[in-house]
């Protein structure tokens, strides 16, 4: 029995030390068991940030795609029919003004951009996870050397932080601005149309172009206008005869069919602008509302010769001795109001005309206010008065005028956007120019 | 003497064997937590993993887009789950999608996120579900 014992002691000795290691064991285990769960928790917080952020650039992708949709469709604007517009379609060009291209729509681009990007923060947020407030925008370009399409990178920020508040277990705070890297033309549409609409007058080229082909006699394409003469013997032209004198120019097709040619030439050379400017990742769809053609008058002289035929009546008015001086016509004129007097000087080998002045007409009575010859001695002065020889030589300038749409198209991509449907569209940067060959309201008749 | 000694040893005993228990539970707790935390992260990792993809179009925009039911390609994302999914038993719903390989292969871990839809004033964001088996 005295043998046992010893036995017995290392027993309960060695049964001590196990279960102490056990023990031991066990509380550390316990500590496992809380940190592994400590460590889930942790693991959890970090994913749910992680998902917020893909979702927070996806966000920044759609906004962006709605954004620039919605401002292209407006021409730059939010609202186009806030300024003036052409059915919706602002005008980037008014004849020569220009300030109607919106030089600021990067800006309302990153007004849009916020506004609809804030609506996703919204309903992106969770319970536990803080979305900060987006307070500003930017669109940083890179420009390919070999690629005609550009990368824009959106880049959203934010004062705040991205905050996941799962304490007791951790709290994360991550940088909370955004950065998405989109291919899109949509910057090179603008550059582009401002280039060939606001810039240079594409369409002003085209009108040019329309004039030109008609071929016009003694036209001069430098000045766009031709001059012509008229002759009309013993009055004044009628405005009837003044289309005739239209008829001289255009090899006697008349103003009318002058006018016609023009507008008929327009479409075919804004067709042939439209065919140039697009390529293979714009498209320009350019649609004509409104044309206008016009030949106008611009300035005539009118000259006294004998090219209808020499019946001149003379009428010895007397010795003139002072200026001015009224003198009483003893025939009335045959065509009162319209009956022209030319106050000649006899000289040695005819009479020539002398250069009075006159200065006021009643029937049967003219003024002579000036003479080259002096008002002294004795002078003779002769009326003729029927009838009067008279050519008309008149400069002619051609308007021609249109007013056009211009739906701009990315031919390279269609964004997911919302319009009445969610769908894919192009982005159409939408706009109106209205011009003319000379910018003169005026003669090219559209408003 | 005698009774002292067995009375200590069976103390002994019977505190040994509530210890072992004790411990293989605790043993047998951490395996599983373990497990559960494996199991846990793999089906967050597997949806970051499906939602950082890129196959011309990013796949949460894909995912985002056939959701809002536009006309995209999203089969290819069964071929993509299957290969970054070890036990080829998963099943993914977002809205009207529902993608699912190999039902019963043993208990669930569940991962979800919102993630954004293509701008439109009635819907901005919908749950994208996977589910690791």
């Amino acid at each position: 029995m005295k043998g046992i014992a010893p036995i017995v002691i290392v027993a309960i000795v060695a049964a001590l030390a196990v279960e102490a290691s056990y023990l031991s064991n066990l509380v550390l285990d316990t500590q496992t068991v809380r940190r592994t769960a400590r460590e889930v928790g942790i693991i959890d917080s970090i994913n749910t940030v992680e998902f917020a952020k893909r979702s927070l650039e996806q966000s920044a992708a759609y906004s962006f795609y709605q954004s620039a949709y919605e401002i292209a469709k407006g021409g730059g604007y939010l609202n186009p029919f806030s300024v003036r517009n052409l059915n919706g379609f602002p005008y980037w060009r008014y004849y020569a003004d220009t300030t109607g291209f919106p030089s600021n729509y990067v800006q309302t681009l990153s007004d849009q951009f916020l506004k609809i990007f804030k609506w996703y923060t919204g309903n992106l947020t969770i319970a536990k996870l803080t979305i900060p407030d987006y307070t500003s925008v930017a669109f940083p370009r890179a420009l390919s050397p070999t690629s005609p399409i550009e990368s824009v990178t959106v880049l959203v920020f934010s004062l705040g932080k991205l905050n996941f508040d799962n304490t007791p277990l951790v709290q994360i705070f991550d940088v909370a601005d955004v950065s998405r890297e989109i291919e899109t033309i949509f910057f090179k549409m603008f550059d582009n149309a401002k280039q060939f609409f606001v810039n240079s007058d594409s369409i002003r080229s085209a009108l040019i172009a329309a004039i030109n082909a008609v071929g016009f006699k003694n036209y001069d394409a430098t000045t766009q206008t031709s001059t012509g003469s008229l002759t009309v013997c013993g009055r004044e032209p009628t405005a009837e005869e003044v289309f005739i004198g239209a008829k001289i120019l255009d090899d006697g097709l008349g103003y009318s069919s002058a006018i016609a040619q023009i507008k008929a030439n327009i479409p075919p050379q804004i067709a042939a602008l439209e065919q140039s400017l697009s390529s293979s990742l714009i498209d320009y769809d350019i649609s004509i509302k409104e044309t206008a053609a016009n030949v106008v008058a611009t300035t005539c002289t009118v000259t006294a010769d004998d090219s209808c035929g020499s019946k001149v009546v003379n009428e010895n008015l007397g010795p003139l001795y002072t200026l001015p001086q009224t003198v009483q016509v003893s025939r009335p004129p045959v065509v009162p109001g319209s009956e022209k007097f030319y106050v000649f000087h006899s000289l040695a080998c005819g009479y020539a005309l002398a250069g009075y002045t006159v200065v006021s007409y009643v029937t049967g009575t003219f003024q002579i206010t000036s003479s080259p010859f002096g008002t002294g001695g004795d002078i003779v002065v002769l009326a003729t008065y029927q009838p009067a020889y008279l050519t008309k030589t008149c400069t002619f300038s051609f308007y021609a005028a249109a007013k056009v749409t211009v739906a701009e198209k990315d031919l390279t991509r269609k964004f997911p956007v919302y319009d009445g449907t969610t769908d894919f569209r192009n982005v159409v940067v939408n706009f109106a120019v209205l011009s003319c060959n000379v910018y003169d309201q005026l003669f090219c008749k559209l408003t | 003497m005698k009774g002292l000694i067995q009375g200590l040893l069976a103390v002994m005993i019977v505190g040994f064997a509530i210890i072992l228990v004790a411990y293989l539970s605790i043993r047998f707790s951490i395996v599983r937590n373990i497990d559960v935390q494996y199991r846990f992260d793999a089906s967050q990792a597997t949806l970051l993993t499906l939602l950082s993809i890129t196959k011309q179009d990013p796949v949460i925009e894909i995912l985002g887009e056939k959701i809002s039911g536009l006309n995209v390609g999203t089969s290819f994302l069964q071929t993509v789950l299957e290969k970054i999914v070890p036990s080829k038993c998963f099943s993914l719903s977002a809205g009207t999608i529902t993608l699912a390989n190999k039902d019963s292969c043993g208990p669930e871990f569940r991962a979800f996120t919102k993630i954004p839809l293509p701008y439109s004033p009635s819907k901005l964001v919908e749950t994208v579900t996977v589910v690791i088996k």
